[in-house]
């Protein structure tokens, strides 16, 4: 379960590297937002959780729209690093922001969905996991059915393939970029919802947390490949769970982390990836 | 004559791809040899094999006498092999004259304790001699007058010349040019030629790779043709342009 | 001088410091997003040494600052095959490890942190570090070997052909880096005389990046500039202290945008220079 939530924020991070070879640093910010409009909208304004997430999306969507335009733009010139250092800008904004408005605290998320507990075989569910496991997974089967069947969709993987000559065929990349960065946005914040519903609760510094989780995750799985993404996000999400289980909650961390570490040093181009040749 | 540089069965794999198969090469010192071949015969992957920039599949790489095959780039430098590169890799912040000083890094001539405990404004002797080293070699190839420039702000040709000086920096016994007269007219290309015959006098034998065949023809004392990673021909200008191997790989057949 | 005073120069010199740790690595282009880590590991050992044992400071300084600089080393031969984008992300990952570590360390107080670190930090200490520092680079860049490391940060492969042991070099300035990093911990630590695991994470590696790349991080003066100004401003204006961390991450937007190589640039002084001397050499492009 944990590990879907960590797939979508993964999968985001691959569109926009798939694109603009670059690392979206606030992305985590915006899963933080997310759940936060979530929150704002189901506890103050009294919606429901549908309209929750409708509201979410919409604004995530906004979001990372004016984070690229705000912040990356027009930066590319400065070579790799300018636009990886004003997304942390963003992010760090971003972040002090929310934590003055709503304090540092972990906020209880509204409950929304009847708790119930199911038994499958010798495994205890909720309907809280499953509703959570059932969306994602309809969500990741909307985005490949969006990646391969429709125009925008084929676009958005030229243009990741070769922008140049995605140009050349007509395909309106500037579009192209902002459609790609509201879509990889919307999967972040979909996924801050889904974690205030795992979690009951939310607070601002999630973002950094889970958004490195999510680089890590991309790491392991080969940047750029979606296919490797959703692998690893499961697999990170279920070591996680094991961990937490079985040996230490303080330890899970450091166990994702280092597993990234790890694979940089031996597999630098992921489990999934593709391997070029250097020396 | 002795043997400068021998390959036996230089091989070299990506993932599957074979760039190179069993290339056995002999170069003989105060030679000019050329590498030449179509496009994608391995030509570059053969001196990325040889400077030590790639490591072989299969093979063995003698250098004055001692396996080189295993060596890393820079330790092949310091025997003695220096390199230009097909897309030229200059030092572009850099000013033409402190690009050519970094080729005499080995010469350095110095230890930590000077560097560190040299009195404030002093300059060290070793610096003096290799910035005056730097300033003959740019002498040599013509671009002493814009040794204070930037790099980059050079035209092409001259980036060219540039590279070749800092290669000849390291004082090599074998010097490998991977393309000098690409992208020249035929003004700039005589110049790349007078270059090379002044380095051979110099007593520097010279590996070159080159698609210009006036200039190979007219410069290069052996010639060894590849193509699709592999040795298809070797032996003079003559020789190789009357080779019907040769001429099918360059015209195709059929 | 007023305490006050005092106080601000401390700081201004230990975030130099802190600064450089980023700056030095960066001369071989490699870009290190996890110096915070090697922050903690000098924070830690030197506060372990005075307090556990009381070693005097002078040498707990030292040795947590070889400390650092060992696990650094450790840590650069890896990161020799990781370039640019990705040897961020691995630093970044390693810090979150080390800071795992430390968290959970019971020897270093665990969540609790490490408390009654003595104060022994002081102005004069700081500025002795700082001086040296200095000294050390500035002699390393205007040498022969500063010169290599500008190749390899310019062209790594074409400086190794040319008799430069990439190798030896970077793992080198990784490793210095480390060290002027753990340092730089050791010295905060006895000056804030408490510490925990949060002090050393990301938001403390970010902090190093930002000084560092808002100085420049071409120049060797890059660094103090940064850290002077960034330390200083929230300070004049009090009421941005509240807000510091949006001031440094729009400050980053907007230096990304309009000034990405930062405010001191190594061939600024030439530049400036060369405008008067016009005449001698042709005209660069």
């Amino acid at each position: 379960m944990l590990g879907c939530t960590y797939v979508l924020v993964a999968l985001g991070y691959t569109l926009i590297f798939g694109l603009l070879r670059l690392i979206h640093m606030a992305h985590g910010e915006v899963l933080m937002i997310g759940g936060y409009v979530a929150l704002v909208i189901i506890a103050y304004l009294h919606g429901n959780l549908f309209l929750a997430m409708l509201g979410s999306i919409v604004i995530t969507a906004l979001l990372g729209i004016t984070i690229y335009a705000a912040s990356i733009r027009y930066v590319e010139k400065g070579g790799h690093l300018s636009p990886l250092v004003s997304t942390i800008g963003v992010a760090i904004v971003l972040q002090e922001i929310f934590t003055k408005i709503f304090t540092g605290e972990k906020i209880a998320f509204p409950q929304t969905l009847v708790f119930k507990n199911i038994q499958v075989g010798g495994l205890s569910f909720n309907t809280v996991q499953i509703f959570i496991i059932v969306l994602s997974f309809a969500v990741m089967f909307v985005l490949y059915r969006i990646l391969k069947g429709t125009m925008i969709g084929k676009s958005i993987r030229a243009v990741s393939e070769n922008t140049e000559t995605a140009r050349l065929l007509g395909i309106r990349v500037p579009w192209i970029v902002v459609i790609t960065f509201a879509l990889a946005s919307v999967l972040a914040g979909i996924a801050g919802v889904l974690v205030g519903i795992a979690y009951h609760s939310i607070y601002p510094l999630m973002g950094i947390e889970i958004g490195l989780k999510g680089l890590a995750i991309i790491i392991i799985g080969g940047m750029g490949n979606v296919v490797g993404a959703m692998f690893s996000g499961l697999l990170v999400g279920l070591m996680e769970v094991f961990s937490v289980a079985y040996i230490s909650s303080s330890y899970k961390d450091a166990f994702t982390f280092g597993l990234m570490v790890l694979i940089l040093i031996w597999k630098p181009e992921g489990l999934f990836g593709s391997v070029t040749e250097k020396r | 004559m002795g043997i400068l540089l021998e390959t036996k069965l230089l091989s070299k794999r990506f993932n599957g791809f074979s760039a190179l198969r069993g290339v056995n090469l002999s170069i003989k010192a105060g030679d000019i040899h050329a590498v030449i071949g179509p496009n994608g015969a391995g030509k570059t992957t053969l001196f990325n094999l040889l400077s030590g920039v790639y490591r072989c599949t299969e093979g063995m790489i003698v250098f004055l006498d001692k396996e080189i095959t295993h060596l890393k780039p820079f330790q092949i430098s310091i025997m003695g092999m220096a390199r230009t590169f097909q897309n030229i890799c200059l030092f572009p912040q850099m000013t033409v004259c402190e690009n050519v000083m970094v080729g005499r890094h080995a010469y350095h001539e110095t230890n930590l304790f000077k560097v560190f405990l040299r009195p404030p404004f002093a300059k060290l002797a070793s610096e003096t001699k290799i910035r005056k080293r730097a300033e003959e070699m740019l002498d040599f190839v013509g671009l002493h007058e814009k040794r204070a420039q930037l790099a980059s702000s050079l035209p092409y040709g001259d980036q060219r010349r540039l590279e070749i000086a800092r290669a000849l920096a390291t004082e090599p016994k074998l010097l490998l040019l991977d393309e000098p007269a690409a992208g020249m007219n035929p003004y700039e290309t005589e110049g790349v030629l007078e270059l090379i015959r002044k380095i051979e006098s110099q007593g520097i034998s010279i590996l070159l790779i080159e698609h210009d065949m006036k200039l190979v023809m007219g410069i290069a004392r052996r010639i060894t043709v590849l193509n699709f990673g592999e040795k298809i021909a070797e032996g003079t200008a003559e020789e190789i342009q009357n080779d019907p191997k040769v001429i099918e790989a360059y015209l195709g057949s059929e | 001088m007023s305490p006050y005073t005092e106080s601000i120069l401390i700081f201004i010199g230990i975030n130099t410091i802190l600064a450089y740790s980023f700056y030095i690595p960066m001369t071989t282009n490699q870009i290190s997003g996890g110096q915070g880590a090697f922050m903690g590991i000098g924070a830690y050992f030197s506060a372990a040494m005075t307090v556990n044992y009381h070693i005097p400071f002078p040498v707990a300084l030292v040795a947590s600052g070889v400390m650092a600089g060992l696990v650094g080393v450790l840590v650069g031969f890896p990161a020799l095959r990781i370039r640019g984008l990705y040897l961020v992300i691995m630093t970044l990952g390693f810090a979150e490890v080390v800071r795992v570590f430390f968290l959970t360390s019971e020897y270093f107080g665990a969540a609790y942190g490490f408390s009654k670190i003595q104060e022994l930090t002081t102005l004069t200490n700081v500025a002795i570090v700082l001086g040296l520092i200095i000294f050390v680079v500035h002699r390393l860049e205007s040498s022969y070997l500063g010169r290599a490391l500008e190749a390899i940060k310019e062209n790594d492969l074409a400086a190794e052909t040319l008799g430069v042991n990439i190798t030896k070099l970077k793992v080198l300035m990784f490793g210095f880096g480390a060290m002027v990093a753990g340092l730089g911990g050791a010295l905060y630590a006895h000056y804030a005389l408490f510490i925990d695991s949060n002090n050393f994470g990301f938001h403390r590696s970010i902090e190093m990046v930002i000084f560092a790349i808002f100085g420049g991080v071409t120049s060797l003066w890059g660094p103090p500039i940064g850290a002077a100004i960034l330390t200083l401003f929230p300070e004049m204006l009090r009421f941005i202290q509240e807000w510091r961390m949006v001031f440094y991450g729009l400050l980053m937007i907007l230096m990304m945008t309009f000034r990405p190589q930062g405010l001191v640039t190594k061939n600024m002084f030439r530049n400036m220079l060369s405008r008067k001397g016009r005449q001698e050499v042709g005209d660069p492009a």
